[in-house]
């Protein structure tokens, strides 16, 4: 059921330092009408994390301020913002970052170039639609 | 006793004696008579045991009508056994068809969102390419269209040099040590695509030699036929396999449209500085 048939649009906190991504994910997800957010680096993302409470983040990786993974951190570290699932955005394919993104506290992880497909079907999973 | 009394008497003796006797004779009577009944009973008694039950009548013909029935009911209930396997044999060439055109929905399903994500990256890097006249943000769009929409963190921005004959790098992010700062026209692959115009992607021809080796693509920027500039893309992400069609489409929209973004940002910046 899209998030507009309930009469409650789900928000999403987009966190990416790059113009171009930021407008990649609007075009994906403003067709299932979700209410969109954004931050241009990870300590901005942290404080609209607090002040918006998003349903759900999706955060890059390498962004000036403060990158993805400690962005990452400080939200699971504060009650207020550690249920807010996160799905890390980034270029970064290697195993190891992967591994460091879910051991920051990220619940999911998608790979640059987006996949249209591959991050709809993310987000809706995550959200439980 | 008088005459009277004695024939008084006498009289009531003989009455009671002939009562007695004929009470007698009753009593014997009835009792040749129970025995009579008794013994009746008990012959009736041992007759019924010894007779056999009489049949009803015409049982052979009910057993006929019988097997007759059950019959009729075996074959009815054969050909709705019949009837039922058909049924299911139809039904399973309907389930394996829907089944089939479930895998094709899904197929053409993918098909469009791939068609939609190729279409989504064009608007995006044309959104970009022309959403500024400032000369910097358009070299950084450029970059940002190969970083995240290709997928390669290794490009390099060459503009013609003012007396033509080579390309000068003029911007790059992860090619130090790799872009050469200035290629001939014609020198290698760079310098070949920059002089023909047309968009060199690696593995459609072999690499003039190993300072190409990592040349994944080169996109030359033509404007009205002349070619102004090139975008070098080096190694692709590990994660990505290779070029694809969306590459390509976005190669060729940046050939076109990225050589008219860098064209009006210079003529932007002449302007302000006039």
């Amino acid at each position: 059921m899209q998030p507009a048939e309930t009469g409650t649009a789900k928000k999403i906190l987009l966190v990416d330092d790059s113009s171009t991504v930021l407008l990649m994910e609007r075009m994906i997800l403003q067709k299932s009408h979700y209410e969109l957010l954004t931050a241009r680096d990870g300590e901005e993302g942290v404080q609209k994390a607090l002040s918006d409470k998003p349903d759900l983040i999706l955060m890059d990786v390498v962004m000036p301020r403060m990158n993805g993974f400690e962005a990452c951190r400080r939200l699971r570290a504060d009650d207020e913002t550690r249920h807010i699932p996160i799905i890390m955005v980034t270029t970064r394919g290697e195993l190891k970052s992967v591994e460091a993104g879910y051991e920051s506290g990220c619940s999911e992880y998608v790979t640059k170039p987006i996949n249209g497909l591959e991050l709809l079907t993310k987000v809706k999973s995550v959200l439980g639609e | 006793m008088s005459e009277l009394d004695r024939k008084a008497a006498a009289f009531d003796r003989a009455d009671m004696d002939r009562h007695a006797r004929e009470l007698h004779r009753v009593g014997e009577r009835l009792k040749d008579l129970i025995v009579s009944m008794r013994r009746d009973r008990e012959e009736r008694e041992i007759q019924r045991r010894n007779t056999p039950a009489p049949l009803p009548a015409a049982h052979g013909a009910g057993r006929d009508d019988e097997v007759r029935q059950l019959t009729a009911e075996l074959a009815v209930a054969h050909e709705a056994l019949e009837q039922r396997r058909d049924s299911e044999e139809r039904l399973r060439a309907e389930v394996v068809e829907l089944e089939r055109e479930n895998r094709r929905a899904c197929d053409e399903f993918v098909a469009i969102h791939e068609q939609h994500t190729v279409i989504s990256n064009l608007c995006v890097a044309l959104s970009r390419l022309h959403g500024s006249i400032d000369r910097k943000e358009v070299l950084a769009a450029i970059e940002e269209i190969v970083v995240n929409l290709v997928g390669s963190e290794e490009v390099a921005i060459y503009e013609l040099a003012p007396g033509g004959g080579r390309l000068l790098l003029t911007h790059g992010i992860g090619v130090v040590g790799r872009a050469p700062s200035q290629v001939d026209l014609g020198a290698g692959v760079i310098g070949r695509a920059a002089e023909s115009g047309c968009i060199y992607l690696a593995g459609a021809e072999a690499p003039c030699g190993p300072e190409d080796e990592d040349v994944s693509a080169c996109v030359p920027l033509v404007l009205a036929s002349r070619v102004i500039g090139a975008v070098v893309v080096f190694r692709l992400l590990g994660h990505k396999p290779g070029i694809d069609m969306a590459d390509r489409e976005l190669f060729r929209t940046l050939a076109h449209h990225g050589a008219i973004a860098l064209h009006c940002a210079s003529l932007a910046a002449r302007v302000a500085s006039a």
